[in-house]
């Protein structure tokens, strides 16, 4: 018999039950919550080592900056996109290095040569998150709400830049690859000794896409993502359409570097968003394996019901 | 328990915190079977009320503006004055003189500038931010053929000029129907976009953004590039979104964004005062530095 204990995973948090409950196994739980598991014999001990006062709490998820103000705190604050969990490699001969994360980067690599090209962000190496569930103020986030949220992605270590590798983050309304899966995202094509921004669609498993004029500069792109709508034809758009492509200073780059036209929503419906990573090879010609990282980020989802 | 001045709830916070309701005789709404995060608002509110505080919510959509003078250039676009109880009531006059192009010159009115975050923290202006927005028709024109328009927006300065510079989201009545209307004001001159006509819209949702950090060109500020309309039931209405290929964004620079709502007229076609009421209202205020690095 154990007590157990479900809390929002923070890397903080980890180290402060620890230290007041060494013997507690703690694990992710596949709804994306944090299990504490402590044994009977020490639930005594657990709870008398329980400090007295508040604890500041320091570290991943909310508390992106360091404060240890996290959930009703972090309405301000960066959050990494996802900070674990498996990537999958269609087809086993996309990954090279495996996805690795460490403060607030992954880093991978992706092998090069026949076969390892695709068009499809879900046919790369990918990984798909739990569903976001909590709004900013700490309420449950409902499927019919209308939502929006700010997605950044910042290169951190660009591939060689003639290596056709796109990096990406968005969300999807499934939580695994299908013909149904729908979702928007935002990401970085690394091409031509340049770089461009790209945002795309997911609408029953194919993909869509519009890219920016290359510019060497771009170095983040920011997108605001937002669904509309309560029925099963919501629709989901990440319509920055450029202007959150960021240069190493934070500024915009120009309207030279503005993604296409296009709308690029897709009819996801009302589902609860889940965060999703990927990179890609869009072609073959580099057969070198090629390593790089990025940062993928996002504020608090807001929700709201319909005006 | 006092949670100590300067600090928010927290994890550890609020782990210790229920042990020490456990503790001391109390429960905790639920446990095992629902996560802690649905237990948490729960027990934000359970702990507010031991503490004769409020628990903060910064889901709620606030009114974007309920007070103040509306400016009425020429004298010549209000009938009276406008009112405010769940939303704006205003009446356009018509006829010669009364048709504009510019939202700063019909009617509006232009609040004081958002300076604090949902967090209570005082906005970093070259921090890039969002806001969610929403139109909402309470009352249509009396004749939807009034060429009359409403809209909602950010600016940055409190009074119309030539050096003004804004973005806006509307509706439109003309001809009939009603179509989304989506526009900027860059250094005082108007660009706007029209959607498609539809009769069943009766909210445009949107979302305006500053990206980037600097001055002038280095900043763009936009409504989103395709708004979407909203029926009386809350659907989504597809196809009719204003202006896809234009992103209707202005080179705005570092700036504390106040909000602003006009109505006006933008021919001279109806010759009748025509009554109105509208409901404008926005997300939290959230701010973010530029995720470089």
């Amino acid at each position: 018999m154990a007590v157990r204990y479900k809390f929002v995973l923070t890397q903080g948090l980890r180290a402060a039950i620890l230290a007041i409950a060494p013997t507690a196994t703690i694990s992710r739980s596949s709804d994306g919550y944090l299990g504490v598991l402590v044994p009977t014999a020490s639930v005594a001990t657990f709870e008398a080592n329980l400090p007295a006062s508040p604890v500041e709490v320091t570290g991943g998820l909310g508390d992106s900056d360091g404060t240890g103000l996290i959930d009703i705190g972090a309405a301000s604050t960066w959050t990494d996109l996802l900070m674990e969990g498996t990537w999958i490699n269609p087809g086993s001969n996309k990954i090279g290095q495996a996805p690795a994360y460490s403060a607030g980067e992954w880093s991978l690599s992706l092998l090069g040569g026949a076969g390892t090209n695709v068009s499809d962000p879900l046919s790369g190496a990918h990984l798909i998150g739990p569903p976001l569930t909590t709004c900013a103020d700490g309420s449950p986030l409902d499927a019919t709400d209308l939502w929006s949220i700010l997605l950044a992605l910042t290169e951190t270590n660009a591939p060689a830049l003639a290596s056709d590798i796109v990096i990406a983050a968005g969300f999807v309304n499934e939580d695994v690859d299908s013909g149904t899966i729908d979702g928007v995202w935002i990401g970085i094509n690394y091409t031509g000794s340049s770089r461009t921004a790209v945002r795309g669609v997911l609408s029953n498993g194919g993909n869509a896409q519009a890219s920016s004029a290359p510019s060497t500069s771009i170095r983040s792109f920011v997108a605001p993502i937002s669904k509309h709508g309560n029925d099963s034809a919501a629709s989901w758009d990440s319509q920055a359409r450029g202007r959150g492509i960021l240069d190493g200073s934070g500024g915009c780059l120009g309207s030279t570097v503005a993604a296409a036209t296009g709308d690029l929503q897709v009819a996801a419906g009302s589902a609860l968003p889940r965060p999703f990573l990927a990179a890609w090879r869009t072609t073959t010609t580099d057969t070198t394996t090629r390593g790089l990282a990025f940062k993928a980020r996002r504020g608090p989802i807001v929700g709201m019901v319909l005006p | 328990m006092t949670i100590p001045a300067g600090y928010q709830y927290n994890d550890a916070v609020l782990f210790c915190l229920e042990q020490a309701i456990v503790t001391a005789g109390g429960s905790i709404p639920v446990r095992d079977g629902r996560t802690w995060n649905d237990r948490r608002t729960q027990l934000t509110a359970y702990l507010a009320t031991l503490q004769g505080g409020a628990a903060t919510d910064v889901e709620a959509l606030t009114d974007f503006l309920s007070s103040g003078t509306w400016i009425d250039p020429g004298g010549n676009h209000l009938s009276g004055t406008p009112s405010f109880s769940s939303g704006w009531t205003l009446t356009l006059l018509g006829g010669a003189g009364t048709s504009v192009s510019d939202p700063f010159d019909g009617a509006h009115l232009i609040g004081s500038p958002l300076s604090t975050l949902a967090t209570g923290a005082a906005l970093t202006t070259s921090d890039i931010w969002s806001i969610a927005a929403h139109l909402l028709e309470l009352s249509p024109p009396d004749s939807l053929s009034s060429d009359i328009n409403i809209a909602m927006g950010l600016c940055d300065e409190d009074a119309d000029s030539a050096t003004i510079n804004a973005a806006f989201i509307g509706l439109t009545y003309s001809g009939g129907s009603r179509a989304l209307l989506k526009g900027r004001v860059t250094a005082g001159v108007v660009s706007s976009n029209t959607g498609a006509a539809n009769n069943s819209m009766r909210a445009h949702q949107s979302l305006f953004f500053k990206q980037g950090n600097g001055s002038g060109g280095n900043v763009r500020f936009a409504p989103l590039l395709t708004t979407r309309a909203i029926d009386a039931q809350g659907d989504s209405i597809a196809g009719v979104g204003a202006g896809a290929a234009t992103p209707q964004d202005t080179p705005i620079g570092n700036f504390t964004p106040r909000p602003f709502l006009a109505a006006w007229r933008s021919s001279t076609t109806d010759g009748t005062a025509r009554a109105l009421s509208f409901r404008s209202r926005r997300g939290p205020f959230l701010a973010h530095a530029a995720p470089i690095s």
